[in-house]
């Protein structure tokens, strides 16, 4: 994901889509854990790293089963983000799907799909430790959180 | 209805509204001929002129007042793409008079005149059918995988419909949009509600999909990409998140993006979450990719009556040249032809379409909450 982030990263500075406005991220994650809220938490934190405006609020549902979480945030410049976090069985092959629109282009990248593909490397979501325990409020109360600047 | 005869078409909407396409979707059913043009005695002057125009195309003769139109015995169906403000008036009229209804995207400009119609359908017990994807390739794959229990139960979908058209980049930056709890005017000359008009095709797919109520919307609009949509105060994009019965979760997306924003028409996209596994569905796929020594595209300068590229005839007049990296390799082409001959199949079997003016009602019903989330900053309760 580190290289995932840094490549987008690049993309946004050299200006080429202009301002980023929408992100649709979706990751399948391979994963035992049942605790959905630090995969959540690690996307949003992602999340915040491409967006040129702090976060404002964030709503997340989570299944009861924990299989996936959905958030989206709302930043303080009016930019949006859905960010899906998929549990799936850890001896499958984990996947990242994004847009990212900017107000003057768009990047995507989808895992490609291909039994003989190689993946460059396990999915690992990590970070936004700060975020749990926001995660975890909005989805207990089901209602739109404030997030602090 | 006799086994040589065809089922008429009335056509309401003339130039610069979906009209100009699905006239030719109805010349290229068998079992329908075109019978006329038409519209309310008082419409909209400029509104009559595109109605005429249209008609000419066609070589069909125009029909000035509908209550005349509506009273011929060889209209059997009435294709209707009057401006949303319009459809709910026009719409139980056309129902009363015992025709079969083919609806424009979005059914209405809100709930009450959504409910008019499907009331209207209900008591003339005639068949109605809104356009949208769900006869696509992609769509009906979906459908079957859910049947099949390919991916368990169901417990997320998520559906992005964004429009690559219009030149992007000229709406500012940085700011929030305030939006409005109701949705007063939905039709101007530049623009279109986007979350409304393309959002549609999204919250459509999860209705019909799910099979499923929703329960709860909360959303946002915005004016991303461009000056035209914050010159009429109406949003360029929008986002919903939906919670539906069995706890499903929803979002979709609905808007336009810009012209360079995609190789072919937009993203067409669904996400099927499932506990035993999950499907992603791309309208694009599968698709060639061709690189070739020739020009890249480049888009038309803007037509002064439709800057957005609403139009096949406006498209037509700026000279859009076709995009040509992605071409696609499916069937999607003929999915359209397959929406009418859907519509056509309930009339004929006097059987409901899968999406009727009742299941189109439910669209309005969350896009309309969507616009009440949105301005409020609330989650907004379905009944």
């Amino acid at each position: 994901m580190q290289s995932l982030q840094q490549s987008v990263k690049s993309v946004i500075e050299h200006g080429r889509i202009g301002s980023p406005v929408f992100l649709r991220l979706m990751v399948q994650h391979p994963s035992a854990d049942e605790n959905i809220v630090q995969a959540t938490a690690a996307l949003v934190a992602l999340a915040n790293t491409w967006m040129p405006s702090p976060p404002e609020q964030i709503y997340v549902q989570a299944s009861a089963d924990t299989i996936q979480s959905t958030a989206m945030i709302q930043y303080t410049g009016g930019q949006t983000a859905n960010l899906s976090v998929n549990r799936i069985s850890p001896d499958r092959e984990g996947s990242v799907d994004l847009i990212l629109i900017g107000n003057k282009g768009v990047i995507y990248h989808d895992t490609p799909l291909a039994r003989h593909r190689l993946m460059t490397g396990q999915i690992e979501l990590r970070g936004g430790d700060d975020l749990a325990d926001l995660i975890d409020k909005a989805i207990k109360t089901r209602k739109p959180v404030r997030m602090e600047p | 209805m006799g086994n040589q005869e065809k089922y008429g078409v009335l056509l309401l909407g003339g130039h610069r509204t979906h009209q100009e396409n699905y006239a030719h979707l109805f010349v290229a059913e068998p079992r329908c001929r075109l019978i006329a043009c038409s519209d309310e005695r008082d419409a909209p002057r400029d509104r009559v002129a595109l109605n005429r125009g249209l008609a000419e195309e066609l070589s069909l003769p125009y029909i000035p007042d509908l209550d005349e139109a509506l009273a011929r015995d060889d209209v059997h169906i009435v294709s209707l793409c009057v401006e949303n403000e319009r459809r709910g008036r026009v719409g139980v009229k056309c129902a009363e008079a015992g025709k079969h209804l083919y609806l424009d995207k979005p059914l209405a400009l809100n709930s009450a005149d959504a409910a008019a119609i499907v009331h209207a359908v209900k008591k003339a017990g005639v068949r109605s059918q809104m356009f949208s994807n769900i006869h696509s390739p992609w769509a009906q794959a979906a459908r079957h995988a859910l049947e099949r229990g390919d991916i368990g139960e169901l417990r997320a979908i998520h559906c992005d419909v964004l429009f690559a058209k219009g030149h992007a980049g000229s709406a500012p930056i940085g700011r929030k949009r305030k939006e409005k709890p109701t949705v007063e005017q939905y039709t101007f000359i530049e623009a279109k509600r986007e979350m409304f008009d393309i959002g549609v095709y999204a919250v459509s797919m999860v209705n019909w999909l799910t099979q499923k109520a929703v329960k709860t919307v909360f959303g946002t609009t915005a004016n991303y990409f461009f000056k035209e949509h914050l010159a009429c105060d109406i949003e360029d994009f929008g986002t919903l998140m939906l919670t539906l019965e069995d706890d499903i979760i929803a979002t979709i997306t609905g808007g336009r993006m810009g012209w360079m924003s995609h190789p072919q028409g937009g993203i067409q996209k669904l996400h099927l979450v499932g506990t035993h596994d999950t499907l992603t569905l791309d309208a694009s796929l599968p698709h060639l990719k061709v690189f070739a020594d020739e020009p890249a595209f480049q888009p038309p300068r803007p037509h002064s009556l439709d800057p957005m590229g609403m139009w096949r005839s406006t498209q037509i007049e700026s000279g859009l040249p076709p995009k040509r990296l992605w071409i696609s390799a499916s069937d999607e082409g003929n999915a359209q032809n397959l929406e009418i001959q859907a519509f056509v199949d309930c009339i004929e079997k006097g059987i409901e379409s899968e999406m009727n003016a009742e299941m189109a009602a439910q669209s309005v019903a969350v896009i309309t909450a969507g616009y009440q989330s949105a301005a409020s900053g609330e989650v907004i309760q379905l009944e």
